[in-house]
């Protein structure tokens, strides 16, 4: 094979440009009318069934490609649209998108219209989340294709034995072995192309990969990769590809001392690995894992660690996104590496602190000889793979929606809908106030929970994924689907966010309503329901006050502490209904905007349907003491309250963390919020996007300072020409 | 307690002395340098700063203003700035952000809270607080009780100052202060009185009087074209006799600060300097090196 950046071109986009080979199988809305006419035709069959035999259709029949151009060569056409940053859904996915969709409405049609109105209000939209899914990829590589089959074979031969086997067991253990036979099928096809192509290595390590577990890194990976695929024709995606470092040091020691590899070869293979996974454009970045440390404490960080990261920032792409795995042993060359990638502008970088995960899963009773194995799954959220059936993303709460219920006497700002039950529109004190946001609340957490184990009756039905059941031990000890709880250890996340919305919306009731007396609960409720027309002074002066959070202030931080802790309270540890219990979680990804849309008009100045606080971040523009106030504000927070994780975004000019200086301040500031119980922390630099929403949209961006030795001021407040300078050189230097 | 007027307080700073520091800024200089970056620190007083561009003439800080500072003529806003005491109550009040109330009366006591929060950081990274300006000598008294305050604290200590100041309010300050990060715009004593409105010689007596105490110094040189970059050997020169030098700073002239003097109704005296080229930057810097100084980065 030639070298990689010559190979570069041809891989890039080779998905978007993918050349479909025409006599390899039928196109892709062939196979869709095809799969569709099947669910139609045997409705009556148990869906695992359907599921495995409609996976056997599509991996028999689907067009493939073999590209000659790397050696992780093969790929299967699944209908997905490439033409945006992250690939649209192929036609496996939309199906069983719509299957969720028709299962739920008919037959939970209460609470249906109930998650559609709470959807529309921004309030919770409570969901099963078949989404983030994690292979037990230690069992994946360690036993091969064969393996897998073999023990699911020998697990089901255990059941009969024991007398256990009924009509489901049997219905799974059928599917697994169609499952497998269709991913066999799919290999010799790779295979088989790949031979007329002349790609000798990919050929024959996929025949090996047919027939044994992986003995090279080069197998490894390709199984990785090719699982990867397979597991993912359908709804869910595998939201991590394991602690590749830890995962890959066995046979990367092996191979070296066999003198099949050496470093350049094995950067050159990495170049490939990454490539591909950036081609396939997977949705939000996908997942890979580094760091994290053994049951004896001693750091899994190596040679291969930095030889991979030092491949991937050669590299310059954002896909996959990286997660680091931290500890008091986490080597200063690892964090200044990650840091120095972080200024460069790469913002896929997330680094979690495993003290304060594991103090999390105490308390939700998984100790630390289990728990130190988590992996990040998906954006930032804890899951021990092959152990606990996490479903990570079962819905969120919006804080800021509590806060705007108990303003307007229980009922929504904007649509002036009642969700769940009236309040006092005047009540006497602040106390009374919050307690009464806090009722709210309460009528939120209930409100998803309720919908998620009404949802979760229906789960399998809807979604069974018996090829990824078959990676985790329990399931096929146990012969059941994952989403027929098959999993002994099964938790549910429930995320709660909007903490610097809600937070300073309380401080503003608090002071204006409470303290000044400046105006009664219900002329505030008024001025809210009309969007602050005709208060803009008030507004100004709201906007205006010291206290908000995420600047180390105690006012504003003991509120967030008591709205976490609450919300605590209710979540963690309580049974979720099918066996587990629910896990609390900070972050809202890009829901910060969605649930926005929904909630009305808030006491601390902001507007109709404008996005909330993002994660654990400040409201837009209130970050006024910079990195270190936000940070001295989420230390506040107690770690052991997020097994869900809770990402604290840091967003700072590269003028601020120029130099070794600057990366010293980078390191410091994750050493510094880790040592203080801080959960994950995701840096990212300011970029021409940034600057140029800055430039128009200044009120969003009040606190962006750019940095020079001794100068004093924002960057909203300089000249439109020194703005548009920047604007240019920052795009300079991201060519 | 003496009271300061304060500027701002900047927070996650790594230009103002080691480590990861937070910086204050007083108001008020006795220079008058033509390419300075912060007009705002000049005045004494408190002041207000009005970014016309924002403004949507909305009215409300007119109806804040005690003292009819703000008037509106043809919906046309007019800030009278003679009138304008800087309270900055009409700042609070405007919805656009477009006034800016520079200088507050502040305690030294009060101002401990905020200053130590980082102190972790400092901590991790060997950093602290600088008190800058505006020239923070001006304010002798202020400035010696707050780094007294910090010291108590055991908080490392940077003083960014022009060292144009009388002996005796370096003598209050000093014994507080960890380093001093001190200006040398230029060797030339007319030059520098021509480019700065006062002449050195008291500047370079404090230099070289703080050597002489063994105060660790970290000295500054801005970098203006055609105005002082003639002076840099003639300055390295003179570094060179110092026995306490940490490093020698060369700080580039830039432009950054055209949108503050418009907004304080200052006229911005030197319009056709532009910045300083790599290569001339690079040639400032041999400067130093040649002498045989430590140059720190910018």
């Amino acid at each position: 094979m030639k070298d990689f950046y010559e190979n570069r071109e041809f891989i890039r986009d080779e998905y978007r440009f993918a050349h479909w080979d025409p006599e390899s199988g039928l196109p892709a809305e062939e196979v869709e009318a095809n799969v569709r006419k099947f669910y139609k035709e045997n409705a009556q069959m148990p869906p695992v069934l359907q599921r495995a035999f409609a996976f056997r259709y599509i991996l028999e029949n689907a067009r493939i490609e073999v590209n000659p151009h790397t050696p992780f060569a093969g790929k299967i056409e699944l209908g997905c649209n490439y033409q945006n940053q992250f690939a649209g859904a192929g036609y496996f996915e939309r199906l069983y998108c719509e299957r969720y969709r028709d299962i739920f409405s008919a037959r939970l049609p209460a609470e249906w219209a109930k998650r559609l109105q709470a959807t529309k209000m921004g309030i919770s939209i409570p969901d099963t989340d078949f989404w983030h899914i994690c292979p037990d990829w230690d069992r994946v590589l360690g036993l091969g294709i064969r393996g897998l089959m073999e023990e699911a074979e020998a697990c089901r031969k255990d059941i009969e034995r024991r007398g256990e086997a009924d009509g489901e067991t049997e219905y799974f253990f059928g599917a697994v072995e169609i499952c497998y036979d269709a991913v066999l099928t799919l290999m010799r096809r790779y295979i088989a192309a790949a031979r007329a192509k002349g790609c000798v290595e990919y050929a024959d390590c996929m025949e090996a990969l047919t027939i044994r577990p992986p003995e090279t890194l080069f197998e490894a990976m390709q199984l990785s990769l090719f699982f990867l695929e397979v597991v993912e024709i359908g709804r869910e995606r595998g939201r991590t590809l394991g602690d590749l470092d830890a995962l890959y040091l066995p046979y990367y020691r092996r191979d070296v001392a066999r003198g099949i590899l050496d470093e350049a070869k094995t950067r050159e293979l990495f170049r490939y690995y990454f490539s591909k996974i950036n081609a396939g454009r997977r949705y939000a970045n996908q997942p890979v894992c580094i760091g994290g440390e053994r049951a004896d404490g001693t750091t899994l960080v190596s040679d291969l660690t930095y030889l991979m990261l030092e491949t991937y920032d050669e590299l310059d792409i954002y896909n996959p996104k990286i997660h680091v795995k931290c500890d008091r042993n986490t080597p200063e060359k690892l964090l200044r590496m990650l840091a120095a990638m972080i200024r460069k502008g790469n913002s896929s970088i997330v680094l979690l602190n495993d003290e304060s995960i594991m103090k999390a899963y105490a308390r939700i009773g998984i100790p630390p000889e289990i728990s130190y194995r988590y992996l990040p799954l998906g954006c930032y959220e804890p899951a021990i793979p092959g152990y606990e059936d996490a479903r990570i993303c079962g819905g969120w709460i919006n804080l800021a929606k509590g806060v705007e219920f108990a303003i307007h006497g229980g009922y929504d700002g904007m649509t002036g809908e009642l969700f769940a039950f009236e309040t006092d529109r005047e009540p006497a004190t602040f106390a009374d106030f919050l307690a009464i946001v806090k009722r709210h609340l309460k009528s939120f957490v209930d409100f998803a929970m309720h919908n998620i184990l009404a949802q979760e009756t229906y789960a399998y039905e809807v979604n069974p994924h018996p090829l990824y059941s078959s990676t985790l031990s329990d399931c096929i000890r146990n012969g059941r689907d994952v989403f027929r709880h098959g999993m002994n250890v099964r938790n549910t996340s429930l995320k709660v966010f909007a903490v610097g919305t809600a937070v300073d919306s309380l401080l503003a009731v608090k002071k204006y309503v409470y303290e000044k007396r400046a105006l009664t609960l219900p002329a505030l409720s008024e001025i809210l329901k009309h969007n602050w027309e005709g208060h803009d002074a008030l507004r100004a002066a709201i906007l205006h006050e010291r206290a908000k959070w995420g600047n180390g202030i105690a006012e504003a931080d003991d509120l967030a502490c008591e709205l976490y802790g609450y919300m605590a309270s209710l979540i963690i540890g309580t049974p979720n209904g099918y066996g587990g219990v629910f896990r609390m979680g900070a972050d809202s990804v890009n829901f910060a905007e969605v649930y926005g849309k929904g909630t009305g008009a808030s006491a601390d100045g902001r507007l109709n349907g404008q996005p909330l606080s993002k994660n654990l971040r400040p409201v837009n523009g209130m970050e006024r003491l910079s990195v270190t106030g936000l940070v001295n504000s989420a230390s506040k927070l107690d770690p052991s309250w997020f097994a869900d994780g809770a990402p604290l975004d840091i967003l700072v000019h590269p003028s601020a963390v120029q130099g070794e200086k600057g990366l010293d301040a980078l390191v410091s500031v994750i050493r510094t919020y880790f040592g203080n119980g801080g959960v994950s922390i995701q840096g990212n630099v300011v970029d021409a996007a940034v600057l140029e929403r800055a430039a128009e949209h200044p009120e969003d961006y009040q606190d962006l300072q750019i940095r020079v030795c001794g100068w004093n001021e924002y960057f909203v407040n300089l000249s439109k020409e020194v703005q548009r300078d920047f604007i240019l050189r920052a795009k300079e230097n991201a060519v | 307690m003496t009271r300061g007027v304060v500027l701002n307080i900047k927070h996650f700073e790594i230009h103002d002395g080691d480590g990861l520091r937070t910086t204050l800024f007083l108001k008020g200089c006795p220079l008058r340098c033509a390419w300075c970056h912060n007009p705002e620190s000049l005045q004494p007083r408190p002041q207000l700063a009005f970014y016309s561009g924002k403004c949507v003439s909305c009215g409300l800080c007119a109806a804040a203003c005690p003292n009819g500072a703000h008037a509106f003529e043809e919906g046309r806003h007019v800030f009278r700035r003679e009138r304008c005491v800087g309270c900055g109550k009409c700042e609070n009040a405007c919805p656009q952000n477009a006034l800016k109330a520079f200088g507050r009366s502040v305690a030294a006591e009060d101002l401990l809270e905020e200053l130590t929060a980082d102190k972790k950081f400092y901590e991790a990274t060997g950093g602290g607080v600088t008190v800058s300006g505006g020239e923070p000598l001006m304010q002798a008294d202020f400035c010696a009780e707050l780094l007294s305050l910090l010291k108590e604290r055991g908080i490392d200590t940077a003083v960014d100052t022009s060292l144009y100041a009388p002996r005796a309010a370096i003598d209050k300050v000093a014994p507080f202060a960890d380093v001093f990060l001190a200006d040398v715009k230029a060797f030339d004593g007319t030059l520098h009185a021509a480019c700065t409105g006062r002449d050195n010689a008291l500047i370079l007596e404090n230099l070289a009087y703080l050597d002489g105490a063994g105060k660790r110094i970290e000295v500054r040189v801005p970098l203006i074209p055609t105005v002082n970059d003639g002076e840099m050997e003639k300055i390295a020169c003179l570094l060179c006799g110092l026995k306490h030098l940490s490093g020698v700073k060369v700080l580039s002239y830039h432009r950054l600060a055209l949108a503050k003097y418009e907004a304080l109704g200052l006229d911005y005296r030197l319009p056709a300097v532009r910045e300083p080229t790599a290569e001339e930057r690079s040639r400032a810097v041999s400067a130093f090196l040649d002498a045989g100084l430590p140059v720190l980065s910018e």
